[in-house]
């Protein structure tokens, strides 16, 4: 039985638990983006050498794409 | 340090000598000479720090491939026609996730570069270790408790880019501190010898602060 089969069989009830699954990867991984923000902060604390704007930009870039992507996901999926 | 400069007799001489040198490399150098403008934990205000290194940027190659070839992974997976049966919306999702997964692994590689630094000063020797995601340990000797200092370069790829270790033996608690895969090693080793006999002399005179 090769995957178009299994797909046809199950209908949409496989996508709506990868929804879930995808739903719940992008949670998690927005916790990590926050992680990243304040492992940054913690570095810049330790070590100021005039580099520190850029890093932290986009550190916060990454959040706000990771939440974009979330609501993304939560509205199309 | 270059031996044309001459030795500082004076106390004033001393300072001057570390506090107007010209910097060497840049703020992204793996290795900067009286790099000015930096502040890190730790420092004395009237500490001046003479050397700034960071592994040598090769050691940046493997994580740089794996992020090209994780930047062309969608193109031949998803050309490969692997996903053909999964809606667009996913596909188009999954897409995202893979280049924000991308991202997170290439900045947080660049970090682990960065803010991994071996710091020398006119006082101390330091190590700053980030050693996972909010983990940081910096670990110090004072200079006039240095025993020994050993440079090595093995290999053929760290003998043509000149890079290689740096092992400073401590009579502090911490025994010993390590500068991994640093540039010029040897010149390293070199000026960390030539601040030790200054921080003696220093002693010697009763200037120690």
């Amino acid at each position: 039985m090769n995957q178009f089969e299994i797909t046809t069989m199950l209908g949409d009830e496989i996508w709506v638990a990868v929804r879930y699954m995808f739903l719940l990867g992008l949670a998690l991984y927005l916790v990590f983006a926050l992680v990243i923000v304040r492992q940054v902060g913690l570095m810049t604390k330790t070590l100021s050498v005039g580099f520190e704007f850029p890093i932290k930009l986009l550190a916060y870039l990454h959040l706000i794409a990771s939440v974009l992507l979330f609501f993304l996901a939560f509205v199309s999926l | 340090m270059e031996k044309h400069h001459s030795t500082p007799e004076t106390h004033s001489q001393l300072v001057n000598h570390h506090a107007h040198r010209h910097q060497e490399g840049g703020l992204l150098s793996a290795y900067c000479a009286y790099p000015k403008g930096i502040k890190f934990i730790g420092a004395d205000s009237k500490e001046h720090i003479v050397l700034l290194l960071r592994k040598h940027w090769i050691t940046n190659l493997r994580w740089m491939v794996i992020v090209f070839l994780m930047i062309l992974a969608p193109v031949l997976v998803l050309g490969g026609g692997l996903f053909n049966q999964v809606p667009e919306r996913f596909q188009i999702v999954g897409l995202f996730f893979w280049y924000l997964i991308t991202t997170a692994y290439a900045l947080e590689q660049f970090l682990s570069w960065f803010f991994n630094v071996y710091i020398v000063t006119d006082e101390r020797v330091f190590d700053v270790d980030f050693n996972n995601l909010v983990h940081r340990q910096i670990s110090d000797a004072n200079l006039d408790q240095i025993q020994d200092v050993t440079s090595t370069i093995g290999g053929v790829i760290r003998t043509a880019l000149n890079y290689g270790d740096v092992v400073i033996q401590t009579s502090a608690e911490i025994v010993q501190i390590e500068f991994l895969a640093v540039p010029k090693p040897d010149r390293v080793a070199a000026v960390i010898r030539e601040l030790r006999v200054e921080e003696e002399q220093e002693k010697l005179e009763g200037r120690v602060r």
